[in-house]
């Protein structure tokens, strides 16, 4: 066993070294020095690790053995992540992630956005990907040729703020965030004790409550909070892709899975938050015109609330996200998208949004011309 | 976000906890010197972040869901029991079972890294 952890960690320590041959230099341009630094303090912060286990006589000692191979596992698993995103994207730049970058930068410019923004790969497989240790936002390859997805960058934008650790930038948006989380675990606790003086089949209930607790807590309120800062620095442009995403996915807005932890909220609860979002930036008007499509759109689809759906996501609490969210936002100082905000791509995707109601048909002649102006704008 | 993305930034937080617990574990158990003091000091930091009544961290919060649900059959909540391992590490009086203890946290939380990564896989 023990030859097979040295000959583990000599191979993890080779692939890694491997994969620092694979970053393609020079960089294709200046949005990819980031990407570029943080892959590089990984790699070596892996094989410091990896010596760490080779060498040290205390992780070596034989009734240490199962702590070095966990140890072990997780840097080969952290070293897959890194080979499949942020080598991956500086392996195969290309001028649609030039253009993607120069969006993201320009986007941070006009939110205030208080970190460094990550830097975007059209390489994702699996819609957008963000991976806040190395700074790296995956999207699909089609991404820079549209416009009506790119609100989803926005949300990605919630995400590494959320994770940022030991920044004082962040730390205000956090605390909201877990404020609200400490309200969702009250809320959950004091729904077990209720079923707990019931009369009735107590453990399916406190099962069902459960894995409720714990899709909030691990998934879900993370997701709203990024669909708020979305909508609170975009505006009804987020509320429209989210339109278009759940029209184009043949899931049930409605639906709640109780047999296991779930990673994403239920579309409804989603678009009923993000509303809430824009009544509180005083975007009623926009919001009613949104919400009379949603319903049009659950109609069509004949999508009914189920008798779980409520009780997994409580009105009480759908609000208290939107206004711990909105603190949050505003105490770390980002614009928000109330009627006087400006910006070259807010304004952009915001009315992408309208030319695309006014006439379907016709929008993606005007978005083609769109798309040329930007990146002819951009190579200037 | 995808369901990878979201783990993946649930992944970094438990990460680093693992590697805290383990790390510390080796130093504490194999060492006696200022190395092994300081792991301690950052382990005894790490319980009471988790034992307390509120944090604003969301890591710690996420840690505290995690434990409490995996560490259900201890006999104390998940709370007091990090509280009281926090104060025997703290002043050196922690025994056997207190080890015992630490690693079925350190294996708890790597379990569940295990099972987000797994989850990130295509």
């Amino acid at each position: 066993m023990k030859d097979y952890i040295e000959a583990l960690i000599t191979q993890t320590s080779d692939k890694a070294k491997v994969l620092r041959g694979k970053i393609v230099g020079p960089l294709k341009s200046s949005e990819f020095t980031g990407l570029y630094s943080r892959c590089e303090r990984q790699l070596d912060n892996i094989l410091e690790r990896l010596e760490y286990l080779s060498n040290d006589p205390d992780v070596k000692a034989k009734e240490n053995n199962g702590i070095r191979i966990r140890l072990l596992r997780r840097i080969i698993r952290e070293l897959s992540v890194l080979e499949w995103s942020g080598i991956a994207a500086l392996n195969r730049p290309n001028d649609d992630d030039v253009l993607l970058n120069k969006i993201l930068f320009q986007i941070h410019t006009e939110i205030k956005y208080p970190l460094n923004p990550p830097t975007v790969t059209c390489l994702s497989q699996n819609y957008y990907v963000v991976h806040p240790s190395i700074g790296l936002l995956q999207v699909p390859l089609a991404e820079s040729d549209s416009f009506l997805h790119l609100p989803d960058l926005y949300h990605e934008l919630g995400h590494p703020i959320l994770s940022a650790k030991g920044n004082p930038k962040s730390e205000l948006f956090q605390a909201e965030f877990t404020k609200f989380n400490n309200k969702i675990f009250t809320f959950f606790l004091n729904r077990r004790n209720a079923i707990s003086r019931q009369t009735g089949p107590r453990d399916y209930h406190k099962f069902q409550v459960n894995i409720l607790a714990q899709s909030w807590m691990k998934y879900w309120s993370m997701e709203f909070f990024c669909d708020l800062f979305a909508t609170y620095t975009l505006g009804p442009a987020y509320a429209w892709s989210h339109w278009y995403l759940t029209a184009s996915n043949d899931a049930d807005p409605y639906e709640v899975k109780i047999n296991q932890v779930s990673s994403h909220p239920p579309d409804q609860a989603r678009m009923e938050v993000i509303l809430m979002a824009l009544d509180l930036l005083g975007q009623k008007t926009e919001a009613d015109k949104i919400k009379k499509t949603w319903d049009d759109l659950l109609q069509i689809t004949g999508s009914k609330p189920n008798e779980l759906y409520r009780k997994a996501c409580p009105k009480d609490l759908l609000e208290l996200s939107a206004v711990h969210s909105m603190e949050g936002v505003k105490a770390i100082g980002c614009r928000l998208a109330d009627d006087k905000a400006t910006g070259k791509i807010h304004e952009l995707l915001n009315n992408a949004w309208n030319v695309f109601w006014q006439d379907p048909q016709k929008y993606r002649s005007w978005e083609k011309v769109q798309l040329l102006e930007l990146r002819q704008g951009y190579t200037k | 976000m995808s369901e990878i993305g979201l783990n993946a930034s649930i992944y970094e937080y438990l990460r680093i906890y693992a590697d805290r617990i383990d790390y510390a574990l080796i130093k504490i158990k194999s060492s006696n010197n200022q190395e092994a003091e300081n792991a301690r000091k950052d382990l005894v930091e790490l319980l009471h972040e988790i034992g307390a009544n509120e944090t604003l961290k969301p890591g710690v919060l996420l840690l505290n869901v995690i434990l409490q649900e995996e560490l259900s059959s201890w006999s104390s909540t998940t709370k007091e029991a990090f509280q009281r391992l926090a104060y025997a590490m703290e002043r050196k009086t922690e025994n056997r079972e207190d080890y015992k203890n630490l690693e079925e946290i350190a294996a708890v939380i790597d379990k569940e890294c295990l099972s987000v990564s797994s989850r990130m896989q295509r």
